[in-house]
């Protein structure tokens, strides 16, 4: 007791300094594998699902079962008061894919996935960029950063709603008073303009989590990478591309994942300011499915969408994972 | 050379993330006939603090508030206690499988949610029925779903940091004769504290901000409502009180900024431990 007492401070001290502070380029952090199966044979082949148990019994039970009930809705007959008639094969989905206004609703999703993702990963590139260099009242400007990422996305939309409002919104008074516009616009109303507020709310509140990681994945990168670059005479734009983009890859894969996830899955911000809206003309695939269900009560129709919508996601996540070869490290 | 751009462009950035919040603040504290104006105006000269008393009185506010903090709090305790015993298992013990069960941890992220309040719906009523405290209109189903919900991303992220630890950690510890026990909960545990720091951040706005498994579960009990929900009293189709919600929308966002401001340093170094993995 006395023997561990004493010598945990000081390695807790050496190891502070390795996982606390900015992360810089420790040699080897992150790739342990030279340290694996050092101790063979001292566990029993059902120690991690030991200590994995806890977390794993509760994500099947909460994540999982619903999932496979949902499964099961898909191919089930089901009235619209919710009584199960029996099973139904695959007429779900025949009914869904014969909807016509799937498929638009499906280009319009990949196109809010890859124009969300998109311009918030290269918005957030820059900011990331910025935050990282020091300049008076930097302390403040993350700070900023911060404020979309803890208000509330309902919260956001909500404002953002307000703000574009037709009658009392602030957009129109301020773009009126700049000259911007001559006439009050309906904003929200007209489904071009609708989708690009829509858009752009979306990138707002994915902006702080994106620019944090980047910035995290920024501070992993020692500086003498720079200094040796600098010596080479290398331009600034040089040096982002070869040295600090390939370097930042990890931080943006999991930006990548974690922003196509959320925003495929984005339910609250269309939903909260335009419905979906005119008509489905802003609808997505979550807002369609959510429809289906509430609006359409066709419960068998919205769990085939809803699978549908899962697999999406899945193959697309997925596939990009194997596009940019990603493996476990350790 | 590149500061005054650089600066410029920050500072730009930050007023136009902040307009939304300054926008809520600013609706909370107009008068209710600066709200409806045909022509709003980016100020007012007529503070005050009618819509936050309108919200006090006409709400059981501070028991929403109540609520909604036990139910954060216990999801962000059950988070760290979890995901870092968990990513000690995949990052420390090599088993058949680990990778497989890491991308369908990133899997279990995917789901789509909406979709699964139906079937969390009756699941909770079923258990209602064995034990009445985790049926529905209560908060204890709601931890335990938020908790779910926000682990797979909170083990993903803590592996990294685990994974950072260097293994000769272990060892000297385990020459020093301290149990895996000791060592994991007195050394390593200390150690990933940053990225521990990032995960409860994470948790806790996600329980906090919750409004679809609160509106599905607590959809009858006027008691145990949490706050993003008792905000929608004031959201009608027709009238909204946007005052009210604004003033509301304030008093919810003001804790998590405090709570961001706070840890925002270990934010940084915490995500850090994301990207390595």
């Amino acid at each position: 007791m006395t023997a561990t007492s004493k010598t945990v401070p000081a390695s807790a001290a050496t190891g502070v300094g390795k996982a606390g502070g900015p992360p810089t380029g420790k040699p080897g952090a992150g790739r342990p594998s030279p340290g694996r199966g050092k101790r063979p044979g001292t566990d029993h082949p059902l120690t991690p699902l030991l200590w994995l148990g806890p977390a794993l019994l509760l994500i099947a039970g909460v994540v999982l079962w619903p999932v496979v009930e949902m499964v099961l809705t898909s191919v089930r007959e089901v009235s619209r008061a919710g009584v199960i008639r029996g099973w139904a094969g695959l007429e779900n989905f025949e009914a869904l894919f014969d909807e016509p206004d799937l498929v638009p609703v499906l280009i319009r999703t990949l196109i809010w996935v890859v124009g969300v993702v998109g311009v918030t990963l290269l918005i957030s590139l820059g900011l990331a960029q910025l935050l990282n260099a020091r300049f008076p009242g930097r302390k403040l400007v993350r700070w900023a950063m911060i404020v979309p990422w803890a208000a509330s996305v309902v919260m956001t939309a909500i404002v953002w709603r307000w703000i574009l409002d037709f009658f009392h919104g602030m957009g129109n008074t301020i773009l009126l008073d700049l000259g911007l516009i001559d006439a009050p616009r309906d904003w929200l109303g007209e489904p071009g303009l609708a989708w690009l507020w829509l858009m752009w709310v979306a990138v707002f509140v994915s902006l702080p989590f994106t620019t944090y990681v980047l910035l995290a994945g920024l501070q992993t990168i020692p500086g003498d990478v720079y200094e040796a670059a600098q010596v080479d005479g290398a331009s600034r734009w040089r040096t982002y591309r070869t040295i600090t983009l390939p370097l930042l890859k990890p931080a943006v894969l999991v930006a990548t994942v974690i922003n196509v996830i959320n925003v495929f899955n984005s339910f609250p911000i269309i939903w909260a300011m335009t419905r979906g809206g005119p008509g489905h003309d802003t609808d997505t695939t979550t807002t369609f499915m959510f429809k289906l269900l509430r609006l359409d009560k066709e419960v068998g129709q919205s769990a085939a969408m809803a699978v549908l919508n899962f697999l999406m996601i899945v193959v697309m996540v997925l596939f990009y994972l194997k596009a940019v070869r990603w493996k476990e490290v350790d | 050379m590149r500061s005054r751009i650089s600066d410029a462009v920050c500072v730009l950035a930050a007023i136009l993330v902040a307009v939304p919040l300054y926008w809520m603040v600013l609706s909370a504290v107009k008068p209710d006939g600066e709200i409806r104006s045909a022509s709003p105006r980016p100020w007012t000269f007529a503070p005050t603090l009618d819509a936050f008393r309108r919200v006090l009185d006409v709400e059981n506010f501070g028991r929403y508030f109540l609520n909604s903090a036990v139910v954060a709090l216990l999801v962000v305790g059950g988070s760290i206690v979890l995901s870092f015993v968990s990513a000690v298992a995949l990052t420390r013990f090599a088993f058949r499988g680990r990778t497989v069960l890491l991308v369908m941890l990133l899997v279990a992220q995917m789901v789509p949610v909406e979709a699964l309040t139906i079937p969390l719906f009756f699941m909770v009523q079923s258990a209602g029925q064995v034990a009445p405290a985790f049926g529905l209109n209560q908060l204890a189903p709601l931890v335990l779903i938020n908790l779910a919900f926000s682990l797979p991303f909170a083990i993903w992220m803590l592996r990294g940091f685990v994974a950072a630890v260097p293994r000769e950690l272990d060892e000297a510890a385990t020459l020093d004769g301290a149990t895996r026990f000791q060592y994991v909960w007195r050394v390593l545990f200390p150690l990933v504290a940053p990225g521990l720091v990032a995960t409860s951040v994470l948790s806790f706005i996600h329980s906090w901000n919750d409004f679809l498994f609160a509106k599905t579960l607590i959809y009858s009990s006027t008691d145990n409502r949490t706050l993003p929900q008792a905000l929608l009293v004031f959201y009608q189709p027709d009238e909204q009180d946007w005052g009210a919600i604004m003033a509301g929308s304030t008093l919810m966002t003001v804790p998590v900024l405090i709570f961001f401001v706070l840890v925002q340093r270990h934010l940084v170094s915490g995500l850090a431990g994301a990207v390595k993995g």
